[in-house]
């Protein structure tokens, strides 16, 4: 009797399982390094966001102590009833004003509530928390026409609602300084629109606050501004902690205070809400494309789940088979079970 | 505003004799900082090719001096921002041509709009602060008349007040009309006149003075701060 023949792996057998192995590898590899593009829910707490929107209304109605706009390029005001009105020394008694302005106008309404601003067309808007030294205040800037409707509201002891309007054009002609005092009573009306560039600085009232819903975000979002002493890029996060969550998986990221944060959208990506309060609160949610984060500028990471982490348990399941599969080949070729032929 | 705009040009490009693009650019650090000088401005349709004129005095015996000629948004979205290349061959005094400057490059493209364009010239010599030379800003040319100059700043805190002053080197302050802005406290107590980090500007009237260096001095009133916050801007005065 001949000594048994020793059980080794057919050459096709062997090229059939390493080729299994190597593209279950393969495919697991290229899904751990790619991070396709998903839906993503940011919260976040900032000083400053700037973004491009088509919106056509930005900011819910509130009551604004102090709403100062730089870049007039037109007011319209009716009293209820007869008012005087300062242009420069000149005191007139009216019932109405209409004034042009330019991108140097300026106007500030004291006591006022307005109904939110109308935005022509898309725009570029920066929200701001005030760099002065009044709390709960913050500036808007626009680039891009936009206006508003303002209602005077009751005077208050010591607090009358008025307007005190600069470099605008009364009857067509050039007047330094606009001003008076609305009906103690309120309920006068003014109409604004601004050039395309303009700024609006608002105190907001005590028992007020500002916001809004529902805010299409049309580019990247960067969290940061430089700083003009050093020229680095800072964080403009506050605390509590940025938060992503990621539709698809479970994954949760939780940011480190002081980290560089950048939001890269791809479609249907919204400002959800909106609240100015002791920061600019944001939740953010739509599709992204990226969302990078790090602790500087040059040591940014995508935070998005990859392909692997995204694909569902069948996919995970259909690959663990094949992986297997080669497995079973292996101990079945082995065992001398596989047929020889 | 034009559609399809707010395209994204990032960082700088360089051209012929200028750079030119977005790019973070410092500013409100101190508490007045001046963005641009305006003599004259023209405004500008699209596809338009720019100049930029400004009188460059005759310069210090023995000084070496650097010219600078920027350009920035005023209320700024894009960080836009100009500077021009090559000035060192102007080493007389004389008016200057900066030349061409086409909007087609970068400015169309950015949806920039002309009004919310600033041009700074200066020039820097060791040991001596700025020389700011008013510009004139035009797509044709044409000889402009003599008219108040503007001048853009940021300011880095709230402002209740703005005092404006022109004195000559050796101190004596001039009786031009004198700019005194501020908002109504009757109002409000803590109103603010100018807010933190925004751009603003103010006219002052030079035609009358002899043409030399000027202080343009800025003093303004902290809403609930005894402290001022002030600057003084050197300017050179040409006819």
């Amino acid at each position: 009797m001949g000594p048994e023949p020793e059980k080794s792996f057919r050459p096709w057998v062997a090229w059939l399982i390493a080729s299994v192995w190597a593209a279950v590898a393969l495919v697991v590899l290229i899904a751990v390094r790619i991070h396709p593009a998903t839906t993503a829910d940011i919260s976040v707490n900032t000083r400053k966001i700037a973004f491009r929107t088509n919106a056509t209304h930005l900011l819910q109605a509130g009551d604004h102590a102090q709403l100062l706009i730089s870049g007039v390029s037109a007011v319209q005001i009716r009293f209820g009833v007869e008012q005087p009105i300062r242009l420069d020394s000149k005191i007139l008694r009216a019932t109405s004003l209409n004034a042009e302005g330019d991108s140097l106008a300026s106007c500030s309404f004291y006591q006022v509530r307005s109904g939110g601003f109308d935005v022509r067309g898309p725009a570029v808007i920066t929200l701001q928390l005030s760099e002065g030294e009044q709390t709960k205040a913050f500036s808007l800037r626009t680039h891009g026409e936009i206006s508003d409707e303002l209602s005077s509201l009751p005077a208050q002891p010591g607090l009358p609602s008025a307007f005190e309007c600069r470099g605008l054009r009364v009857l067509g002609k050039q007047i330094g300084t606009v001003e008076g005092a609305f009906y103690p009573q309120g309920g006068d009306t003014v109409f604004l629109s601004t050039s395309s560039d303009a700024r609006l600085d608002s105190s907001i009232g005590q028992h007020s606050s500002v916001g809004d819903t529902q805010i299409p975000i049309l580019g990247e979002l960067r969290f940061s501004e430089v700083e003009p002493r050093s020229s680095g890029e800072k964080s403009v996060l506050l605390e509590p902690a940025a938060e992503i969550s990621f539709d698809k998986t479970n994954k949760k990221v939780t940011l480190k205070p002081a980290d560089l944060l950048v939001v890269t959208p791809k479609s249907d990506f919204y400002l959800r809400q909106l609240k100015v309060t002791d920061g600019i609160h944001l939740s953010l949610y739509g599709k992204v494309r990226d969302v990078r984060t790090g602790a500087g500028a040059n040591a940014m990471a995508t935070v998005l789940p990859s392909a692997f982490d995204q694909a569902d348990s069948a996919t995970r399941l259909l690959g663990a088979i094949v992986a297997l599969t080669g497995v079973v080949l292996g101990i079945l070729e082995k065992m001398g079970l596989l047929g020889r032929k | 505003m034009n559609p399809g705009v707010f395209a994204q040009i990032e960082g700088m490009k360089t051209f012929e004799n200028r750079k030119e693009g977005t790019n973070v650019h410092p500013n409100a650090a101190p508490d007045f900082a001046l963005i641009a000088v305006h003599r004259n401005f023209e405004m500008f349709p699209r596809n338009a090719v720019l100049h930029v004129r400004f009188f460059l005095p005759p310069p210090a015996a023995n000084a070496t001096r650097t010219i600078f000629l920027e350009a920035f948004e005023l209320q700024d979205s894009f960080h836009y921002f100009m500077q021009a290349t090559g000035l060192d061959k102007w080493k007389d005094a004389g008016w200057k041509i900066f030349e061409p400057w086409p909007t087609k490059d970068v400015i169309d493209n950015l949806g920039l709009e002309p009004a919310n364009l600033g041009v700074l010239a200066h020039y820097e010599t060791d040991g001596a602060p700025k020389v700011y030379l008013p510009v004139d800003v035009y797509q044709n040319d044409s000889q402009f008349k003599a008219k108040p100059y503007s001048f853009h700043f940021i300011t880095a805190r709230d402002l209740q007040a703005l005092d404006v002053s022109v004195a000559n080197e050796k101190g004596v302050v001039f009786r031009l009309p004198r700019l005194q802005l501020t908002c109504n406290t009757k109002y409000n107590p803590d109103c603010k006149l100018y807010s933190a980090g925004s751009a603003q500007a103010f006219d002052l009237d030079m035609s009358m003075l002899q043409p030399g260096t000027y202080h343009v001095k800025l003093l303004g009133r902290i809403p609930g701060n005894l402290t001022p916050s002030s600057a003084d801007f050197v300017v050179y005065h040409a006819r």
